[in-house]
C-alpha cells in the first residue's frame, strides 16, 4: 500500500517534465492554496482527503524544486524511502550531463558524417572528458559507481545502500 | 478527527512577560487588539495569590513588590520542562517564588493562598493568564469565547507545545491551533503591508520578546505564506537583559555598601522593576538614573546607567541573536542579499544595539518597524483563528505553509544514533516513509523510539514516545521494515511501522506521554480552575457588599450630623440609629460572609428608612 506505485510527481503538480523551476513553484502555490487542510475546515468530511492530497503535492514539490533530487528523479533513481546521499546525487548529475554531452556529440558526429567534413575539431574534446572521468581520483565516487552498476543490473535502480538497522529490545 | 469550530474565536499571544488578545472583525476585514479592564492592550503574564484573593494581570504585577514570593511570572519558562533542566536551575536563583520538583520531575510552584500552601504547575499558571485573556475578550465582544489560537515560540519543543495546549484546556478553551509566533507576526505584516503581493517577497521576521527569541524566513506570494526556515532560542529575551542588569547592580551595591541583597526577594523585585524601566528608557535616551529609596537595610540605591554600559552588559546575548539569524538563513539556503523585508517583532527588538547589529548583518538594509511589535503576534493569531472558524464567511484568502522547527526521527543501532525521518524546516502536513532493516537474525520484535532534536546521539534528543513492533517472521538480519511519520497541520505526529509483507503492524499517535498531564488530571485542574473562579467571584461580591454597607453607614452618619434632620428626630430613634451604626462598624472590620453583610444592610434599611420618612 504505502510502498505501492507512486503517481508521477510531474502529473501531481500538473506540469510537464521540462517545466522551469518558476513554473513548478507557481503550480505548487496554486495547488497548496487549494488543498491545504486549513482551507477545508468548513468542509470537514473532506479534510482527510485534503491532507492526503496536500502531502502528495508537498512531496512532489520537495523533489522537483531541488535540482539534485529532480535530476535523480528524472533518471529514475530517486527513492523517497532511502537516505539522501549527497555524493551519489552529485555523481548522477555528472552522469546525466555526460550522457547529454555524449548524445549531443553523437548527433554532432552524425551531422559531421553527413557533411563529410574534416575531423580535426571534434576529435579531442569528447575523448578528453571521458578520459578525465575514468581516471577520477575520488574514491568515493568510484564506490558509488560500483553500487550503481550492480543495482542497475539487478534491481532497475532503486536500493543502493544497506539501510540503517533499527533499535531492538 | 475533524473538529468544528463555531462562535467567536480569538487569537492569544501568550507571552513570557506580557500577553495580548485579538479578534478578527469580519465587517472591517481586519483584526482588532482588545484592551483589558485597565485600558491596556497588553496584559502582564502574572498571577498573584494573597491571603484574601487571587489576582491576574496588571493587578498582580502592581502588587509584586509587596508580595514577591506569591507573585508568579515567567511560567512560560517552566512550561513543558523538567525540574532538573539546567535552564530552570539558573532561573530559579533569580525568581523570588519557590519552585520544587513534583511527580516525574515536573517543576511545581509553591504559593500561599488564603493562608494555605498550594502547589501549582506551570500549565495552571498559564491557564490563569489565558482565563484572564478570555475574560478580556468576552467583555469586549459581549459574548462567550470558547475557541482560540494560541501562539508559542517557533522553537518550542513538542512537550512545550503540548503543555501550552493543556493550559488552554484547563482554561476551558478549545485550542484550535498552536501556531508559531514569528509566523503569526508574518501574517500581520503580510496582510497589513503587502496586500495582495504580486511579486515573490522574502520576509525575515526577527522576534525578540520578553523571554524567547525566534527568527523565521518566509516567502510570500499570491496570499501563500510559505515558511522556509525557522530558528531560535527558547530562553533569550528581555528578562535576560534585566537579569544582567540586576546582577550588575547587586555587585555594585555590594561594593559600595558592603551588603548583599541577593537573598532578599523584596529588594530584588524592586531592583528588577527599576532595571526593566531603565532598559526601556535606554531605548531612546543615552543614559538614565536608577533611584530606589531604602532598597535594603535603609540604604538607598542611587546610580546611573549609560546605554553603552547596558550594551556592554548584554553584548554576548546580542551576538547570540545574530548567530541564530545566520543559522536560519543557512537553513533556508537563501542569501542575506535576497531578503526584501526585515520585520521587527517583540518588545526587545526596540533596543538600538540589536537594531544596529541586525542592520549591519543585512548590509545596511532598512528595518521594517511599521507594525506594532507588541501586538503583531496576537493580530496574526486572530487571522489564523478566523481561517479555522466555520462561521466566518469572509475570512481572508490566505494559506500558511508552516514547518516543523525540529527534526523528527528514530533511534537506530548500532550506537543509538538518531536517524532523521522528517528533517527540520519541512512543510507540514507531511508524510514520510523510510525503510529500515532488522539488526539481528530471527528477531521477533523491534522497539521504535521516536525522538525530536538535532543531536547525533538519539538519547540526547527529546524522546516523544516509543512502541514495539512484534510478531516479525523468522528471518536473517537485514529483513526490511517500514516506518512512517505522518504530521497533520496541527503538528500532531503519528508514527506507524510495519513489516514488508504486512504481516504485522503497529502505530502510535504522539499525544500523551508521561510528562504530559493526563485527561483525568486536566479534568481535575479544570474543576480547580472553576473553584478559583468561584472564589474570585465570591471575593468580588463580598467586597461589593462591604462597600455597599460602608456607603449606607456613611449615609446614616451624615443624616445624624445634618442639623435639619437631627432636630426632627426623637431621641429614641437617634439612639436606635447610633447603635445600628456601631454594629455595622463591627461587621465591616470582621471577617463575615457576604450573605450576612447583605442581610445586615437590609436590616439597617429597615430601621433607618421609616425613621427618615418621619422627618420629611
Amino acid at each position: 500500500m504505502e510502498s505501492g506505485e507512486r503517481e508521477c510527481y510531474y502529473r501531481i503538480l500538473g506540469v510537464s517534465s521540462d517545466s522551469s523551476f518558476q513554473e513548478i513553484k507557481r503550480a505548487y502555490r496554486k495547488l497548496a492554496m487549494k488543498w491545504h487542510p486549513d482551507r477545508w475546515t468548513r468542509n470537514p468530511s473532506l479534510l482527510g482527503e485534503a491532507k492526503r492530497k496536500f502531502q502528495q503535492i508537498q512531496e512532489a514539490y520537495s523533489v522537483l524544486s531541488d535540482q539534485k533530487k529532480r535530476t535523480m528523479y528524472d533518471a529514475g533513481l530517486y527513492d523517497p524511502e532511502e537516505e539522501e546521499d549527497e555524493g551519489f546525487s552529485e555523481f548522477v548529475e555528472e552522469m546525466v550531463s555526460l550522457m547529454a554531452q555524449v548524445r549531443q556529440e553523437s548527433m554532432f558526429m552524425e551531422m559531421l558524417e553527413g557533411f563529410e567534413s574534416p575531423s580535426t575539431m571534434y576529435c579531442s574534446m569528447p575523448s578528453s572528458s571521458m578520459f578525465e572521468f575514468d581516471e577520477s581520483p575520488c574514491a568515493k565516487k568510484e564506490a558509488k559507481r560500483m553500487r550503481l552498476d550492480t543495482s542497475m543490473m539487478d534491481k532497475t535502480g532503486s536500493h543502493f545502500q544497506a539501510p540503517t538497522s533499527l533499535n531492538f529490545v | 478527527m475533524a473538529k468544528r469550530y463555531q462562535g467567536c474565536a480569538v487569537g492569544i499571544d501568550l507571552g513570557t512577560t506580557y500577553s495580548c488578545v485579538a479578534v478578527w472583525q469580519e465587517e472591517h476585514q481586519r483584526a482588532e487588539i482588545i484592551h483589558n479592564d485597565q485600558g491596556n492592550r497588553t496584559t502582564p503574564s502574572c498571577v498573584a495569590f494573597t491571603d484574601k484573593q487571587r489576582l491576574i494581570g496588571d493587578a498582580a504585577k502592581n502588587q509584586a513588590a509587596s508580595n514577591p514570593t506569591n507573585t508568579i511570572f515567567d511560567a512560560k519558562r517552566l512550561i513543558g520542562r523538567k525540574y532538573s533542566d539546567s535552564i530552570i536551575k539558573n532561573d530559579m536563583m533569580l525568581w523570588p517564588f519557590k519552585v520544587i520538583p513534583g511527580v516525574d520531575d515536573k517543576p511545581m510552584i509553591v504559593v500561599t493562598y488564603k493562608g494555605q500552601e498550594k502547589r501549582l504547575c506551570a500549565e495552571e499558571i498559564s491557564s490563569m493568564v489565558l482565563t484572564k485573556m478570555r475574560d478580556i475578550a468576552e467583555a469586549y465582544l459581549e459574548s462567550p469565547v470558547n475557541n482560540a489560537v494560541i501562539t508559542v515560540p517557533a522553537y518550542f519543543s513538542d512537550s512545550q507545545r503540548k503543555a501550552t495546549k493543556d493550559a488552554g484546556a484547563i482554561a476551558g478553551l478549545n485550542v484550535m491551533r498552536i501556531i508559531n509566533e514569528p509566523t503569526a507576526a508574518a501574517f500581520a505584516y503580510g496582510l497589513d503591508k503587502l496586500a495582495d503581493c504580486k511579486e515573490e517577497r522574502n520576509i525575515f521576521i526577527f522576534d525578540l520578546g520578553g523571554g524567547t527569541f525566534d527568527v523565521s524566513l518566509l516567502t510570500i506570494k499570491d496570499k501563500v505564506f510559505e515558511v522556509k526556515a525557522t530558528a531560535g532560542n527558547t530562553h533569550l529575551g528581555g528578562e535576560d537583559f534585566d537579569n544582567r542588569m540586576v546582577n550588575y547592580f547587586v555587585e555594585e551595591f555590594k561594593r559600595k555598601n558592603n551588603v548583599d541583597i541577593s537573598g532578599n526577594s523584596k529588594a530584588l523585585r524592586r531592583l528588577r522593576s527599576a532595571c526593566e524601566r531603565a532598559k526601556r528608557t535606554l531605548s531612546f535616551a543615552f543614559d538614565t538614573v536608577i533611584e530606589i529609596d531604602a532598597l535594603y537595610q535603609g540604604i538607598d540605591l542611587y546610580s546611573s546607567l549609560s546605554r553603552a554600559k547596558f550594551e556592554e552588559l548584554n553584548m554576548e546575548l546580542f551576538r547570540n541573536c545574530m548567530e541564530t539569524v545566520d543559522k536560519c538563513l543557512i537553513d533556508a539556503k537563501i542569501d542575506r542579499s535576497c531578503i526584501h523585508d526585515v520585520v521587527l517583532v517583540g518588545g526587545s527588538s526596540r533596543i538600538p544595539k540589536v537594531q544596529q547589529l541586525l542592520q549591519e548583518f543585512f548590509r545596511g538594509k532598512d528595518l521594517c518597524k511599521s507594525i506594532n511589535p507588541d501586538e503583531a503576534v496576537a493580530y496574526g493569531a486572530a487571522v489564523q483563528a478566523a481561517l479555522l472558524t466555520e462561521d466566518i464567511k469572509k475570512a481572508p484568502e490566505l494559506v500558511l505553509l508552516d514547518v516543523t522547527p525540529l527534526s523528527l526521527g528514530i533511534g537506530t543501532t548500532p550506537g543509538d544514533l538518531m536517524d532523521v525521518v522528517i528533517p527540520r524546516n519541512t512543510t507540514i502536513p507531511k508524510k514520510m516513509t523510510k525503510r529500515y532493516t532488522t539488526p539481528e537474525d530471527n528477531m521477533t520484535s523491534v522497539c521504535i523510539n521516536v525522538y525530536e532534536g538535532e543531536r547525533t546521539r538519539a538519547k540526547d534528543n527529546n524522546l516523544l514516545g516509543w512502541f514495539k513492533l512484534s510478531g516479525l517472521p523468522h528471518a536473517p538480519r537485514g529483513h526490511p521494515l517500514y516506518v512512517c511519520f505522518d504530521i497533520d497541520a496541527d503538528g500532531i505526529l503519528n508514527v506507524s511501522a510495519w513489516e514488508e509483507t504486512n504481516c504485522c503492524r503497529n502505530e502510535i499517535t504522539i499525544t500523551n506521554d508521561n510528562e504530559r498531564l493526563s485527561a483525568k488530571e486536566i479534568q481535575r485542574l479544570i474543576e480547580e480552575a472553576e473553584n478559583y473562579k468561584v472564589e474570585d467571584a465570591n471575593f468580588l461580591e463580598k467586597a461589593n457588599a462591604l462597600s455597599d454597607l460602608d456607603r449606607y453607614v456613611y449615609k446614616m452618619e451624615k443624616a445624624l450630623k445634618d442639623k435639619d434632620i437631627c432636630s426632627k428626630l426623637c431621641p429614641l430613634d437617634k439612639e436606635k440609629i447610633e447603635s445600628a451604626i456601631a454594629k455595622a462598624r463591627n461587621l465591616l472590620v470582621g471577617d463575615n460572609q457576604q450573605r450576612e453583610i447583605k442581610e445586615f444592610e437590609n436590616f439597617l434599611k429597615g430601621i433607618f428608612e421609616p425613621i427618615m420618612a418621619k422627618t420629611k
